[in-house]
């Protein structure tokens, strides 16, 4: 169970097999609530927000299952005509579809569908959320717990967590949003750009914004970064 | 430096925050409600399959009653070879028929009837599927079928065109029969007046005879010639008269029974007041 893709235990879970659920919750539960987590800065939010995405999941793990037998189908096809035994594998693992891609997009678009309430009902949410985030830095005190090393060195962690937290408040939506993508769930440009459904050189200059940004941010926050790093 | 390190610094500045993981409720919440998907699907296959079942049952149902109607109906009609009742049943009324008394007679004619009628029920109801099969298997069945139907309703009305016909005799055989039975009764009131009639003129001339004493030849003659008449005294020439003009009105009477109801005359009590030639004459008559 736990050497098989995120496609074959969606296949599985599709099929009646909770545990299959299970092992695929277990792999990205964290990577999307962290995620929802840094877009929605609130952790009850984020929570609610993560219960939706995987309802969502559960609920057309069917019929995401459906389409994945249909596209391994086609992809069989297409190279039994083509008959190279070499490009095999490679088309049909490049082009069937992603889980995690699919996860992360219902994520982006739970983000969205939140953003546009939040707009519309501003002036109720906002001081919950401003509130929520000063007891997110409130929080710290797991990071704190988790360096086991000197007090120096706890205290630089503490303060680079809230540094990045700060910046990351401070990031536009587009490029903490790419950001996030790239940082958690370790996608591609070319992911990201199908997930955000923008073109290929938008994701490009929106993830190096957002590095570009984050660095300034952080180089002021905590006098690190002083140079610049050197592009190629 | 490389694009894909060149950001490894804000990458491990990045991932020095908390691993933060949802809380074990959420864990929990988000594991019972796939679990709930899951049971919620069996149960819509369990109720799909019972639903397949049900219609497998419905068709099985139908194709067990469509054979019982081919075993039962068409098979023994067109393969197997069916009893013929029309064939059996008379053999059994007929063999006795002489010795039967006319109501058991009137029983099994009754009961050719029904068997009759019946069997050509049975007929028509067989009729039916074949006649549905044929339709969809011949396009120029409908065809036939009209033509069939139509020499079928010629038929028919020749049927009723012959039945009207032998009713129309029957009634005119009656109505002849009424005629006769009319006119024989007129007939025989006719003969029954006349002969009555004759037989008071015979008396009023035999009256007359006897009251003048004269035979009936003398009184004959004495009308024949009226100066002899007029010899006489005034009282006989009226009795005389009289007596030629009911003599022949009798012989008128008696010429009409003897043409009608030959059988019926007995000239012989006319002797009296009839001539010689009359009396021979009638007598020829009466003896055919």
């Amino acid at each position: 169970m736990h050497n098989l893709s995120d496609n074959m235990l969606v296949k599985h879970y599709a099929e009646g097999d909770i545990a299959a659920f299970e092992q695929l919750y277990l792999r990205h539960k964290g990577g999307v609530y962290r995620y929802l987590l840094r877009q929605l800065h609130t952790q009850a939010l984020a929570e609610d927000v993560s219960q939706e995405v995987w309802g969502k999941v559960i609920s057309n793990a069917q019929t995401y299952s459906d389409n994945i037998v249909d596209e391994a189908t086609k992809n069989q096809t297409a190279n039994n005509s083509r008959g190279s035994a070499a490009t095999k594998s490679e088309t049909s693992q490049a082009s069937l579809p992603s889980f995690k891609a699919w996860l992360y997009t219902i994520a982006r678009n739970k983000v969205i569908d939140h953003a546009r309430h939040v707009k519309v009902v501003q002036q109720v949410i906002v001081p919950a959320v401003n509130s929520n985030l000063s007891n997110i830095d409130d929080d710290l005190p797991s990071e704190q717990n988790q360096s086991q090393g000197s007090p120096e060195a706890a205290d630089e962690q503490q303060s680079q967590a809230t540094a990045i937290t700060h910046c990351l408040k401070q990031l536009p939506r587009h490029q903490l949003d790419c950001f996030l993508l790239k940082e958690e769930a370790g996608f591609t440009v070319k992911m990201i750009a199908e997930i955000t459904q923008a073109n290929l050189e938008a994701s490009k200059s929106r993830l190096k914004a957002a590095y570009k940004n984050l660095r300034s941010c952080l180089s002021l926050k905590l006098n690190l970064f002083t140079q610049e790093p050197k592009s190629e | 430096m490389n694009k894909d390190t060149e950001n490894d610094d804000i990458s491990q500045v990045y991932q020095s925050l908390s691993k933060d993981e949802p809380n074990s409720e959420i864990d929990k919440a988000i594991l019972a409600a796939a679990k709930a998907n899951l049971d919620k699907q069996t149960i819509i296959n369990k109720k799909n399959t019972q639903a397949w079942w049900l219609n497998g049952r419905f068709h099985g149902a139908v194709a067990a009653s469509l054979l019982l109607v081919c075993l039962v109906y068409i098979l023994p009609k067109n393969y197997l070879g069916a009893p013929d009742t029309q064939a059996d049943l008379p053999a059994l009324s007929l063999s006795d028929a002489e010795t039967q008394t006319p109501s058991e007679q009137k029983m099994q004619m009754r009961m050719l009837t029904q068997s009759a009628e019946a069997e050509s029920m049975q007929k028509s109801a067989v009729s039916i599927p074949q006649t549905a099969a044929m339709r969809e298997s011949q396009p120029a069945f409908n065809e036939v079928m009209d033509t069939n139907k139509l020499s079928t309703r010629f038929s028919n009305a020749d049927d009723a065109t012959n039945t009207a016909i032998q009713t129309s005799e029957i009634l005119m055989a009656k109505s002849k029969e009424q005629r006769k039975k009319v006119s024989s009764a007129q007939k025989t009131s006719e003969y029954a007046d006349i002969s009555v009639k004759t037989e008071k003129l015979s008396a009023k001339l035999v009256e007359i005879q006897e009251i003048t004493d004269l035979s009936h030849s003398e009184l004959i003659e004495q009308s024949s010639s009226l100066a002899e008449a007029q010899k006489t005294e005034g009282k006989e020439r009226p009795l005389i008269k009289q007596y030629e003009r009911l003599h022949q009105e009798l012989v008128s009477n008696l010429s009409t029974i003897s043409r009608h109801y030959p059988a019926n005359l007995e000239i012989s009590k006319y002797r009296k007041v009839l001539s010689e030639q009359e009396y021979l004459a009638f007598l020829e008559a009466t003896k055919d």
